[in-house]
């Protein structure tokens, strides 16, 4: 029988244990929340691309690239500051976002996500953990998930701070159906569930640096406009 | 209410930062591990101030802040939190966090239910303000005020204010309670050789 309490916090935690950072965020509104979400664009120069909260039935926010030929990026980070249009906003190595709260050796993500476009006409698209939010996954100190052109299946990322990666394939193909996205980070491994079933880990190229959240997608070259939808997202510190 | 305070600023729709004019007083989202909301009173310069249920604004205290929707006789407040060293707060402020009926700078003001720091004391302390402004700061036994994270648990009953921290009971007072509605402030003074700073991460409130 579960127990009902007033608080939230409760709810999660006794009151006895310090609880980390933690945020939940349902996009559910008639905007994005910029307090919460940054946005950021990569490649090409129209301005097609978009965060928008979907009028659609769990539609969420809607992730929407640009439609030209030089392949097209856009991502949303709780670490970043704006919504920068142009010229593109790229994090490197030497250039981290300004807000990284999440801990690399103790955290967990969760996010349920759509990606609408055909996994061979992507260059890249996901989610979960990172030091350096980006649609291009380049990333440095990235656990997530990903699905890119050369794979119909999602797989599970983890690139150490210097961007050294390792890819585990999963046995989820892109469907363009929602899928329940669960990332934790330990000490010494990450792992990846998907709708409830473990589907991945791995104990190589892990980040040791702080983190923040990114969510993105990225056409291939040539193939027009992708949209992605997001429409729950958690994260915290264990 | 629930604030997580993650993202890259602080929800301007939610808080204000009142403070005097020219402040050196900060608020702004931490780049730490863990960090949540960075609440920093230098030792120059205007350097208090408080986070509130109010508009920005450098005209200093603001009575009654803006919107105070939690009950005197039936609310809690829970909130995550570190404090600086006592010794780097004002001496006869600190840093405080809780129900206030005003957005001031140094917990001030009228009918306050807070927790914190209070320069100079090694414990942490309660604080309960009434109607009339009279004030009663509860410090004199443990828990020692150290530097690190805990969780905090107030709550405004109709004869009595408590304050629990990482679920133990800690202070139970009659005095000086608060009498009218309140809102929420979280608010930071150093004293003027050290800067002082505050972390909030987590803060929710609800009337009961």
């Amino acid at each position: 029988m579960p127990q009902i309490k007033d608080s939230l916090y409760e709810q999660l935690n006794p009151l006895t244990t310090v609880a980390g950072q933690h945020f939940v965020e349902d996009f559910s509104g008639d905007t994005l929340d910029t307090f919460r979400w940054g946005v950021g664009y990569q490649n090409g120069s129209d301005n097609d691309f978009g965060a928008t909260m979907a009028d659609s039935v769990d539609g969420g926010v809607l992730l929407t690239t640009g439609s030209d030929s030089g392949g097209r990026g856009i991502y949303i980070s709780t670490g970043v500051t704006g919504t920068n249009a142009s010229p593109s906003i790229t994090y490197t190595f030497s250039n981290y976002p300004p807000f990284r709260v999440f801990e690399p050796t103790g955290s967990t993500i969760i996010f349920t996500m759509k990606v609408n476009k055909a996994w061979a006409d992507l260059s890249n698209a996901g989610g979960g953990f990172t030091q350096q939010p980006s649609a291009d996954g380049a990333w440095n100190g990235f656990v997530g998930a990903v699905l890119k052109s050369t794979n119909t299946y999602w797989r599970f990322n983890t690139t150490n701070d210097s961007g050294s990666g390792t890819t585990v394939t999963t046995g989820v193909s892109n469907d363009t159906n929602y899928h329940n996205f669960k990332i934790d980070q330990l000490a010494s491994s990450g792992a990846m569930t998907i709708d409830g079933v473990l589907e991945a880990t791995n104990t190589g190229t892990l980040p040791t640096a702080k983190q923040t959240v990114v969510l993105e997608i990225m056409s291939a070259t040539g193939t027009g406009v992708g949209t992605a939808n997001v429409k729950y997202c958690e994260a915290w510190n264990h | 209410m629930i604030e997580y305070f993650t993202g890259d600023s602080l929800d301007s729709k939610r808080w204000g930062i009142v403070t005097a004019t020219s402040p050196t007083f900060t608020a702004t989202m931490a780049d730490e591990i863990d960090g949540g909301l960075k609440i920093y009173s230098p030792s120059s310069g205007a350097h208090s101030g408080c986070v509130a249920f109010n508009a920005t604004t450098t005209g200093g205290n603001q009575s009654p802040m803006d919107v105070r929707p939690f009950s005197h006789t039936g609310a809690v407040c829970i909130f995550v939190a570190k404090f600086d060293t006592a010794g780097n707060y004002s001496n006869g402020d600190g840093s405080y966090i809780g129900f206030a009926q005003d957005a001031d700078q140094s917990a001030g003001g009228g009918n306050t239910l807070m927790g914190g720091v209070k320069g100079n004391e090694v414990t942490f302390t309660m604080q309960t303000t009434n109607n009339a402004g009279s004030q009663t700061r509860h410090w004199q036994t443990p828990p020692t005020a150290d530097t690190n994270w805990h969780v905090w648990r107030l709550e405004a009953k109709p004869t009595t204010a408590t304050m629990g921290i990482d679920g133990v009971l800690e202070r139970t007072s009659t005095e000086t309670l608060p009498e009218a509605k309140m809102g929420i402030n979280m608010n930071a003074n150093s004293d003027s050789t050290n800067n002082a700073t505050t972390y909030v991460r987590y803060i929710e409130a609800y009337n009961t």
